[in-house]
């Protein structure tokens, strides 16, 4: 029986996302021949390049596109010309010369940026972010229907993904799907349709549907009685803790033409758990627009291990809070090991935080077994975060860690219930000097506009974060506005936090428009509209600000900051945005400082 | 200009075109915002600011809100779109004027009965501010279907589309259709909110003589279309008083003179009686002229559209 797994059209692949653990057992099984596809890969080539154009003009009758070239002169929009360029870019960044230098990562990513604004500008059914993928204007993603009803559509969206699709043989018995977000799950309906239409008999699959904030778990019996999504899946895995488990036993069923239908749980397979083949093996790295093969993935299924913040929907995906056991993080490592082997040269361990003493352990076994890769993580910032342990996590090849620090407010910390005795902002910059000392990076997350907090607060905690991470390096941030969900504590007691006239939660999940008590709303009013100053006087505090008049810019500090490029950078010994307090005056436009004089100065 | 090579030049024959995202989305938003800012905080209008629209009500006919756009969009964007829609009109219809739009609104009751405006231009451009998720219905461009409406459906049941198009306010369309087409806007109901109503910029399109780009001058170029046209009405003077509407050739001419080819770009002439089929003859014969003609050498090579309008003049006297 043939097995796909496709990578759905979704935020620009920088990254291979870890199927999960059933991969390595269904890999080895010789009843199945297990194989992935990248059309996300495939769809930002078609995207980024000639192919956009005439996708968008082929509907048209020979009269309406000349009138639509026309109207691209018209606007001096050189729709070809832009494309030829940014298709150059895009294959330009799985070059590692292209990570040289500050120069040349901007100059490749100039005409790519100038790309991606052309492609939001000359249509309107969706706009494209390297963080989302295709996003469908004026579309209802909290609600099942209009993503199964869009998903019927042959607009531009459609027509992309029939064309990155081609190469994809429709021979396969079973297509599995996952996404990670809202805009995944329309083009998992999209991308499924056009599979059923090219093999009818086809078993498509949804298999997993929990990422970060964007989780089904928390309405997947709302899911079951809407019959909404198995209209177009035939199966859904309910469950992100038994997915593991339940994505064999689905091939087994399937393959005994005993397939289930709908949502499952592992339990609705009535086939007896056949033992795993021994041994397994590793996801191949996905082709993705960088030159090194980075996995995203995890230790373990557990949750945080603090899971208590008021404010954190991450939670809804797995149902065990205790931190992994020592067992569990041992055999975590023998697969990133032989993940190393079939090719991956680094890994993002994406559990929601890992404690101090579960790294501790982890790199203490890396050096132990001498295993030479580059790693980074998600903590909570505890006492124990000692200098000792961050000088273990770098001899482990770790390169980064991320710090949800929220707010230096006590008072805010507290509402989040995000305190940690003994902790406070002298603390916390303390440890942010010895992840400096120990060459450590660090990734610090910021919330503002938790209810109740003040712009007071909001600028005390961006002056700390300037002034701290001004002195070290490879640092990088996220200043992220509250937004509440529905799945967290806050969300379901919106009243105690001063919360009212709470919007009605769609079967999707995603962020709840609410109000805020009057005695609250003024002062909340007040610093949403100073947050673009704030977010300025951050990125100019830290030496951001002026990249973003630089061509390709705003481009190359989003892919530093939250893509798989910064880990290219970061993981290096010489990274060319390490400080940029510290590198040379960055190129401008109308700089007369040479290239030459920039590359001696890094 | 950019103009298209004459081999891939399809001919403008239809009524109407519509071209949608006309402008980059950015700059419609923005025009679209200003609207919106206009209309926000109620409490602070003023006369100056605020007391700007006419009213235009002709009892049976027109009933809809119009002024200058600049009173409500920055006037640096509506110049940048009047700009825009010169170079489309330019190089999509080979017609160069543009008059001035007006920004029009319709709230619920507001509607244009069916009227032509032969006397106004060429082509009428209807651009579209309007929302596309609004509590309002109607606001379409109705434009009726060329022909007998009658002698073509006497055996044959027909409703609305069967007799005339109906094209949607969508937001950021451009929407152009012959002058001389009966046309309407339907009624506008629901919410009273200007919001929610149907915003667009709309104008007429004329022509103002060739448009010459290359080594040639127009003075250059004008001198010898004149002796193709002179010789195609010396052949065709009497037939040409059967014919009427405006129809474009696009030239290109070599740096030694010769032209490479001739392209129609548009051709609305209609016949006077319906059942005349002489247009294609006269059409051919006139390209073969202009095909023929001898410019002089240049140092490189010259893209004329030449506008020629058949019948009398579509213009009011002092117009």
């Amino acid at each position: 029986m043939r097995v796909l797994y496709a990578i759905l059209p979704g935020r620009f692949p920088t990254v291979g996302y870890d199927p999960g653990l059933w991969w390595d057992s269904v890999a080895v099984d010789a009843r199945y021949q297990l194989s992935s596809y990248s059309i996300n890969f495939d769809w930002w080539t078609v995207l980024i390049g000639q192919p956009f154009a005439r996708l968008l003009l082929d509907p048209l009758s020979p009269l309406e596109r000349q009138h639509r070239q026309a109207a691209w002169s018209a606007n001096d929009l050189d729709v070809d010309g832009l494309a030829v360029a940014a298709a150059g870019a895009l294959k330009r960044c799985q070059d590692p010369s292209t990570y040289r230098s500050q120069e040349s990562y901007l100059e490749t990513l100039a005409p790519l940026n100038a790309f991606l604004g052309l492609v939001n500008r000359v249509q309107s059914e969706f706009l494209v972010d390297v963080d989302v993928g295709p996003h469908v204007r004026n579309l209802d993603y909290s609600n099942s229907r209009s993503l199964v009803d869009y998903s019927r559509s042959s607009g531009l969206l459609s027509r992309s993904i029939d064309a990155a699709i081609v190469k994809v043989p429709a021979t396969d018995d079973v297509v599995l799907l996952s996404i990670t977000s809202p805009e995944d799950l329309l083009t998992a309906l999209m991308t499924a349709r056009k599979f059923r239409a090219r093999r009818p008999s086809v078993h498509i699959s949804l298999i997993d549907h929990g990422y970060e904030n964007f989780s089904l778990s928390g309405t997947i019996e709302t899911l079951r009685a809407r019959r909404s999504l198995d209209s177009v899946f035939d199966t859904i895995i309910s469950s992100k803790d038994e997915r593991d488990e339940t994505v064999p036993a689905l091939l087994e069923a399937i393959a005994a033409e005993k397939a289930p239908k709908g949502f499952i749980r592992r339990r609705d397979i009535a086939l007896p758990s056949r033992a795993p083949p021994a041994g397994g093996a590793p996801f191949p790295p996905p082709p993705t627009f960088a030159p090194e093969s980075i996995l995203w993935t995890r230790l373990s299924k557990r949750r945080c291990y603090w899971s208590r913040c008021t404010f954190c929907s991450q939670n809804a995906k797995f149902d065990a809070p205790q931190a992994p056991a020592h067992s569990e993080i041992l055999a975590s490592l023998d697969r990133i090991t032989a993940y190393a082997e079939a090719g991956y040269g680094q890994f993002m361990l994406s559990d929601e935080a890992l404690s101090p003493s579960s790294l501790n352990l982890f790199a203490n076994e890396i050096t132990r077994r001498g295993l030479r890769i580059k790693w980074a993580c998600r903590s909570k910032m505890e006492r124990a975060h000692t200098p000792d342990l961050f000088d273990r996590l770098a001899e482990s090849g770790c390169f980064e860690i991320l710090f949800g620090i929220e707010t230096i407010s006590e008072r805010i910390l507290a509402l989040m219930d995000k305190t940690t005795e003994g902790l406070d902002a002298m603390n916390v910059a303390a440890a942010f000097r010895a992840m400096a000392d120990a060459g450590l990076g660090m990734h610090i997350t910021l919330i503002a506009g938790f209810p109740g907090e003040t712009l007071q607060e909001v600028r005390q905690t961006v002056a700390f974060i300037g002034r701290t991470l001004g002195a070290c390096e490879n640092a990088t941030f996220a200043l992220n506005q509250f937004q509440l969900f529905a799945d967290t504590p806050i969300g379901r007691m919106p009243g105690e936090f001063g919360l009212s006239e709470v919007g009605k939660p769609g079967d999707i999940c995603g962020p709840l428009s609410y109000k805020l008590a009057p005695a609250l709303a003024d002062e909340d009013d007040r610093l949403h509209s100073e947050m673009p100053r704030i977010r300025d006087e951050l990125d100019t505090m830290l030496g951001w600000f002026d990249i973003e008049a630089i061509p390709g810019g705003p481009l190359a500090r989003h892919l530093y900051f939250y893509s798989g490029h910064g880990a290219i950078f970061k993981s290096r010994a010489d990274n060319p945005f390490a400080n940029p307090l510290r590198t040379a005056e960055l190129p401008r436009p109308g700089n007369p400082k040479s290239s030459s004089s920039i590359a001696a100065a890094e | 200009m950019s103009s298209k090579a004459d081999s891939t030049i399809e001919t403008m024959r239809s009524p109407y075109v519509m071209v949608d995202d006309f402008l980059p989305l950015d700059a419609a938003e923005a025009m679209r915002l200003d609207i919106d800012t206009h209309f926000g905080n109620s409490e602070s209008h003023r006369p100056e600011t605020h007391q700007v629209w006419n009213y235009w009500f002709v009892p049976g006919h027109y009933a809809y809100l119009r002024t200058t756009p600049q009173k409500l969009i920055r006037p640096d964007r509506v110049d940048n779109f009047m700009q825009v829609l010169r170079r489309w009109s330019a190089e999509a219809l080979g017609l160069r004027e543009v008059t001035w739009p007006y920004l029009s609104l319709y709230v619920s009751g507001c509607r244009q009965n069916l009227h032509n405006d032969s006397a106004n231009g060429r082509f009428a451009f209807v651009y579209s501010l309007t929302r596309d998720r609004r509590t309002t219905s109607g606001g379409e461009t109705l434009v009726l279907n060329e022909g007998d409406l009658f002698r073509n459906n006497v055996a044959t049941a027909q409703s609305g589309p069967g007799f005339y198009t109906s094209i949607e306010p969508r937001f950021n369309r451009l929407v152009v259709f012959d002058d001389r087409m009966p046309h309407g806007v339907e009624r506008v109901d629901g919410s009273m909110d200007p919001l929610e109503g149907r915003f667009v910029m709309h104008g007429h399109i004329r022509d103002k003589g060739a448009i010459v780009s290359g080594a040639l001058t127009e003075e250059q170029v004008a001198s010898v279309v004149l002796e193709a046209l002179i010789d195609f009405s010396g052949e065709a003077l009497a037939r040409i008083r059967l014919y009427h509407g405006p129809v474009v050739f696009r030239l290109f001419i070599g740096a030694s003179g010769s032209v490479k080819s001739c392209a129609v770009l548009l051709d609305r002439v209609t016949a006077i009686d319906a059942n005349d089929l002489g247009w294609p003859k006269m059409l051919s014969s006139l390209v073969a002229k202009l095909t023929a003609l001898k410019f002089p050498e240049a140092s490189g090579e010259t893209t004329v559209t030449q506008p020629v309008l058949m019948g009398t003049s579509l213009f009011r006297p002092g117009h």
